[in-house]
């Protein structure tokens, strides 16, 4: 029996049963650069937007990320071909973002990784308004960053949905 | 058999009560227990009360008074619970009270084949007096006024078997009422002991056990069903000059809240150990121990009747279902020598793998309990001394760990890290107190003696992913004081603690704090007899804590915080009892100051 006991002991010394598995490769909504807090996400989006950063814009959406506006639903690669679209470097002119007043108003949530946020946002290239809403984002936490789950805006002609409708 | 009617505790006559007061909030705890002869039977009384006082001035208390009566083959049983709170609230509308009592009676008799059986009635009453503030017990509902519900029931159990001992036993107890005020309860068990050697060289218990519960109670605010089913068997047998144990275990349970507050839980779970222990000769010796366990658990939230919900919850149920294996291997060795004060060295290596799954959930969001590996390997040593030192406490230890923590999900991979720590501890105390030994003299009893220790910590952090983010932390500390009097009560003793954790990033090999804490913590304590064994003792600590930044530049003053206490104790003993008392005075800067104290009292009746 003592044989045995030991047969098991290097058994398990050989195939070491206390190694974890190897990780698949993370994917580009998970990687490194979300926001380090749930306010930042909004300014980081529009920094990503007036940038031209379509891989940091990526970066700020989660894997499930989806756009909401009345009934019409957009997921996450859907709008990141209409926001690759409003990038294209056939665009001579940057766009550029601006949070209304400045102001962020949380709204609420009862989850500790989970904050809602509602704010106003003007999308402009050079003089032409783009777009222009009041968005409510869910923002979410993985890890110790901050990404955007869902953008919800109620349906109007100046919204962020017309531009997906017809890139510009 | 008797967990219905036996009261945990109630072994002498006595009663206690404690008091505590500090950061504004107040407790108060009495109890009495209370065992006699009573109308020519035993009676067994306890009765337990608390209350706690918020910052406000707010109280809230719970009681529990229980007795039990024997006497022949007659039972009684009763108990009360109760509790209360919004007492002395500015807004009197929010107090509520409530109480819930059972009686319970059992008549026992003996049946054919050594069989032993009860019969078992009762009641359960509750009432309800509620305030603005009281949730009623199911969400969006009033609460209840009071309900009744009549108990009834049976026991049965049976001993014996000469080769086998065995105990088998079963209990059924169910209400009778409108459905408002619950309490139902059904058990079955049985034990099994033996020797497989059949000469009593080693020993086998097998279990088996089934048990459920059905409670629903306004005061206590729940509604709820609970089960379990279990089997196992234990088997321990000399090998040479060791002694081998093997262990296994099988459990099911499953858990509901009607009310729909929490997720309902099923688990079924698989344990087994395998230990082996024993002298290696020449003072050397040995202790394996290999554990493996298997858990698989479900959840369902209760359904609200909106479908969209409804079937959003389920979904989310089933994905959150997880399946959890543990192994663990601890291998330890030690030596041990009489010689020189009696010293032990032990070295154990302790390795584990922690795997979670979640089969039903193919594609997890990031927001999804994440599967993941948790392997850790740990290596410790540690100096004992007989003598010199605490006993188990160990005079010298060193550890290292390395930690995996993988998150095996492409979406949640982002997270895995590695952590690698070293730290040791030298606590000399006992041996600077024998070192005066050592020299001569009497170290009980010598007025002078010093204490020290030193230890240190260093750790790693590395996301493998994230290769730009690395965490590195330093500590080192140190204690040293004196001692004065005689060693089993110290007239005084002065000691000082000072400590400094550094935190920062790992740049290749090396570290660059970019945090330093400093702490300092020196603390005086005295033990003055005064008259038979009343003792004072009067104390004073103090915790300065400096934290520094590194701004790129140089180091620049955060933070610098203060916490101190000074106050005294005082304790009397006699023979029939117990009597503590004390009082102190604590600031904070920044923050909160105040008056702290407390009592506690127990006498034996």
């Amino acid at each position: 029996m003592r044989l045995l006991a030991l047969g098991i002991l290097l058994l398990c010394g050989c195939t070491d049963p206390f190694s974890p598995v190897a990780p698949e490769t993370p994917t580009v909504g998970s990687t490194g650069q979300g926001s380090t807090i749930a306010q930042r996400v909004p300014v980081d989006f529009g920094s990503a937007l007036d940038a031209g950063q379509s891989a940091r814009i990526q970066a700020l959406l989660t894997d499930s990320a989806q756009l909401v506006v009345g009934p019409t639903i957009l997921q996450r690669a859907q709008l990141v071909t209409c926001l690759d679209s409003l990038l294209s470097p056939s665009h001579s002119t940057p766009l550029s973002w601006t949070i209304v007043g400045g102001s962020i108003t949380t709204v609420s949530s009862n989850l500790s990784d989970s904050t809602v946020e509602s704010f106003q946002y003007q999308l402009e290239r050079g003089a032409t308004l783009l777009a222009q809403a009041t968005a409510t984002w869910t923002v979410v936490e993985s890890g110790t960053e901050w990404r955007l789950q869902s953008w919800s805006e109620t349906a109007s002609s100046t919204g962020w949905i017309q531009l997906c409708a017809s890139p510009r | 058999m008797d967990t219905v009617f036996s009261l945990p505790g109630a072994d002498t006559s006595r009663v206690s009560a404690s008091g505590q007061h500090q950061t504004g909030v107040s407790t108060l705890r009495f109890q009495a227990i209370d065992l006699d002869s009573l109308a020519g039977g035993s009676w067994k009384g306890v009765d337990t009360t608390s209350f706690r006082g918020d910052e406000h001035g707010i109280w809230a208390g719970n009681g529990l008074a229980s007795g039990a009566w024997t006497r022949d083959s007659l039972d009684l049983l009763w108990r009360w619970w109760a509790h209360t709170s919004g007492l002395i609230s500015p807004d009197p509308s929010v107090a509520d009270h409530a109480w819930l009592q059972e009686a319970l009676s059992r008549w026992r008799f003996s049946l054919p084949w050594g069989l032993r059986a009860g019969a078992l009635a009762g009641a359960l009453m509750e009432r309800q007096d509620t305030g603005t503030a009281t949730l009623g017990l199911d969400p969006g509902q009033p609460p209840g006024e009071g309900d009744a519900a009549a108990l009834w029931g049976g026991e049965a159990s049976w001993a014996g078997g000469k080769t086998i001992p065995t105990t088998l036993d079963g209990l059924v107890l169910e209400d009778q009422g409108d459905g408002q005020l619950r309490l139902s309860r059904r058990s079955a068990g049985a034990t099994f002991l033996t020797s497989l050697a059949g000469d009593g060289s080693d020993s086998l218990r097998a279990f088996a056990g089934w048990d459920s519960l059905r409670l629903r109670s306004q005061t206590f605010l729940t509604d709820r069903s609970e089960g379990s089913r279990q089997v196992g068997a234990s088997w321990t047998l000399p090998v040479r000059r060791e002694v081998w144990t093997f262990d296994g275990s099988w459990v099911s349970s499953d858990r509901r809240d009607l009310t729909g507050r929490d997720q309902g839980q099923n688990l079924t779970g698989a344990y087994g150990d395998i230990d082996f222990a024993g002298p290696l000769g020449a003072g050397w010796s040995q202790h394996q121990r290999l554990s493996r366990s298997l858990e698989d658990r479900s959840w369902t939230t209760q359904p609200t009747g909106i479908p969209a919900t409804d079937s959003a919850q389920a979904a989310q149920d089933l994905r959150d279902g997880d399946r959890t294996g543990i192994l663990e291997l601890s291998d330890t060795l030690r030596w041990t020598t009489e010689r020189a004060g009696g010293w032990t060295t032990s070295a154990g290596l302790v390795q584990s793998l922690r795997q979670v799954r979640h089969p039903d959930d193919p594609a997890p969001l990031a927001t999804d309990r994440p599967d993941e590996d948790l392997s850790r390997r740990s290596l410790t040593v540690s100096v004992f001394s007989r003598d010199w030192g605490w006993g188990e406490h160990p005079l010298a230890t060193w550890n290292t760990l390395l930690q995996e923590d993988v998150f095996p999900r492409a979406t949640q991979s982002i997270q895995t890290t590695r952590r690698l720590e070293n730290r040791f501890a030298v606590d000399l105390d006992p041996a600077l107190l024998d070192a005066a030994k050592l020299a001569g003299r009497d170290s009980s009893s010598h007025w002078l003696r010093p204490l020290g220790g030193v230890w240190g910590r260093e750790q790693r952090n590395r996301w493998r992913f994230d290769t730009s983010r690395t965490e590195g932390l330093l500590e080192e500390g140190w204690s040293a004081g004196l001692e004065m009097g005689p060693k089993i009560r110290p007239w005084a003793t002065l000691r000082w603690v000072r400590w400094r954790v550094w935190t920062g990033t790992l740049p290749g090999q090396d570290f660059a704090p970019d945090q330093v804490q400093d702490s300092w913590a020196p603390e005086l304590s005295s033990s003055i007899p005064l008259v038979d064994s009343l003792v004072l003792r009067p104390w004073a600590k103090s915790q300065v804590e400096h934290i520094r930044i590194w701004n790129d530049t140089g180091w620049v003053p955060e933070v610098r915080s203060l916490n101190s206490s000074v106050g005294m104790d005082l304790s009397w003993a006699w023979s029939m009892g117990l009597l503590r008392a004390n009082a102190g005075w604590e600031w904070n800067e920044p923050g909160w100051g105040g008056w702290t104290g407390g009592f506690s009292a127990q006498m034996f009746l």
